[in-house]
């Protein structure tokens, strides 16, 4: 948001927040100056209108930070010396004192570059927004903006709440998968020749029916075991790569945020549409789920893309050399496709 | 590496993964004693050479009845890991029981992270060399 100031009887600006610390840096401007920005009533004076603590935010492409002034390794703004504390070898400003507080308490070491600018996902304010919005807002925000989702998602702060994310979205996907695919059953059941199939219809029916019954209670367990497993297999080998920047805390967190938004796809009935639906389906949520992991694993644990993807790849590298089996996939793919050009 | 309580706040490491990994041996056991079918090993049926995992349900399985060599034989990483893990769950068990300090490595330098890192990768390709040797 841009500032006007007064210099004598003169209006100045409008002047963004970086030229505004530039200007008290530089001692154009003082504390007692008037200034005035949109949504203000009348002109304050600078200590009102912007009280001293807040630092100044980091500057954007082709701007300076003020000069002099030192980046808090906690919040990432710039704040004077005399605002600066040394931790560790490393500044942090006043307005970080909470956040180093905790970060303290609870993992014993100080809050990286950051840290304390990141308030994401909007699940973890649905006390707010409410269960169900929260719950969309994360899914949206996952599946279609992951850089910034990720950039903004908190490292810290416990595994209940990416936890119960996990559960209710997983749960909702795998009983959703089931029935759409007890249907595409059905559906396929009909085309056969009547005499072969109505002695196993009504059977085939009341078995699915039956698993879903069953899906409704085990799916929640199910989901929490596979959260702290996959996680698990997912942060020893951010390890092995040497890819592991953060604790298991933020490998849980990022973890369920993707693939419990993941599972959410499983709410479109691909199973219905013969023959090809289960295929195309599945191959778009494989794709989506490798991607979206790679990107949250990056940006929450700040390593390069390739370490990422070396990293979610190395399970299946591991086990039943799974990289063959994307290859053949793929080499599949791209022969049918020509096979239909030609 | 030391020994201390939990800090405010900080992750009940021996909780969680006591019940995580009990809950999964159940669950692995149900399966197998239910016959349910295995995923069966593409790169196996490709290659006709064992990947890095294979035999790892059949160690388990002869585990599980207590045939210890013959579990070794089909994927001794996989039985080290079992053995690591029912420690593991003794060591918390003990320690959220007794209200023990816990088992922390909190400063690891660099140079015993990539040591350790190394150390894992070697272990990993030695249990794969066994596992072709042994035609698993």
């Amino acid at each position: 948001m841009n500032w006007y100031y007064a210099l004598g009887d003169q209006r100045q600006g409008p002047i963004p927040d970086t030229e505004l610390d530039a200007l008290i840096a530089a001692g154009t401007i003082t504390e007692d100056t008037l200034v005035w920005r949109e949504g203000m009533s009348d002109w304050t004076a600078l200590r009102i209108a912007r009280p001293p603590g807040q630092g100044a935010p980091p500057p954007g492409p082709g701007q300076e930070a003020p000069a002099g002034w030192i980046r808090c390794t906690a919040t990432g703004r710039y704040f004077p010396p005399e605002e600066i504390v040394y931790l560790d070898g490393k500044p942090y400003s006043a307005a970080a004192k909470a956040g180093v507080l905790q970060g303290v308490m609870q993992g014993g070491s100080l809050p990286d570059e950051g840290d304390l600018n990141r308030g994401g996902p909007p699940w973890e304010k649905r006390q707010q927004l409410g269960i169900p919005k929260a719950a969309w807002e994360t899914v949206k925000a996952v599946l279609f903006n992951p850089f910034e989702t990720f950039d903004n998602m908190k490292r810290t702060g416990g595994l209940d709440n990416p936890l119960l994310y996990m559960i209710i979205t997983a749960s909702l996907g795998t009983i959703c998968g089931m029935i759409w695919n007890w249907l595409g059953q059905m559906m396929f059941q009909s085309f056969l020749p009547t005499n072969t199939h109505q002695s196993t219809f009504a059977f085939q029916s009341a078995i699915g029916g039956g698993m879903i019954l069953v899906a409704l209670i085990l799916a929640p367990i199910g989901s929490a075991i596979a959260a702290f497993c996959g996680s698990g297999i997912l942060h020893l080998s951010l390890m092995i790569c040497g890819g592991a920047k953060q604790p298991f805390e933020t490998t849980f967190r990022a973890y369920c945020y993707t693939v419990g938004s993941i599972y959410t796809l499983q709410i479109i009935p691909f199973q219905v549409i013969p023959i090809v639906g289960p295929l195309i389906g599945g191959s778009v949520v494989w794709v989506w789920a490798l991607v979206t992991k790679c990107i949250s694993f990056a940006r929450t644990h700040e390593i390069g893309t390739g370490r990422a993807v070396l990293a979610v790849l190395l399970p299946s590298i591991l086990c039943c050399g799974g990289l063959i089996f994307l290859a053949i996939t793929f080499a599949g793919a791209i022969a049918a496709a020509k096979g239909i050009h030609h | 590496m030391i020994w201390r309580r939990l800090r405010p706040g900080e992750l009940n490491h021996e909780a969680i993964w006591l019940v995580v990994s009990v809950a999964t041996l159940f669950g692995v056991w149900l399966w197998l004693h239910l016959a349910y079918p295995v995923p069966q090993c593409v790169f196996h049926r490709i290659t006709g050479l064992p990947c890095p995992t294979c035999g790892v349900t059949r160690c388990l399985r002869h585990a599980f009845h207590g045939e210890w060599k013959v579990a070794a034989a089909f994927n001794p990483l996989a039985l080290m890991g079992l053995a690591f893990g029912a420690g593991y769950n003794l060591y918390a068990a003990a320690v959220l029981v007794f209200r023990m300090p816990r088992l922390r490595f909190d400063h690891l330098s660099p140079l015993t992270r990539t040591g350790i890192r190394f150390a894992a990768i070697a272990v990993i390709l030695g249990n794969w060399a066994w596992l072709l040797w042994m035609q698993v």
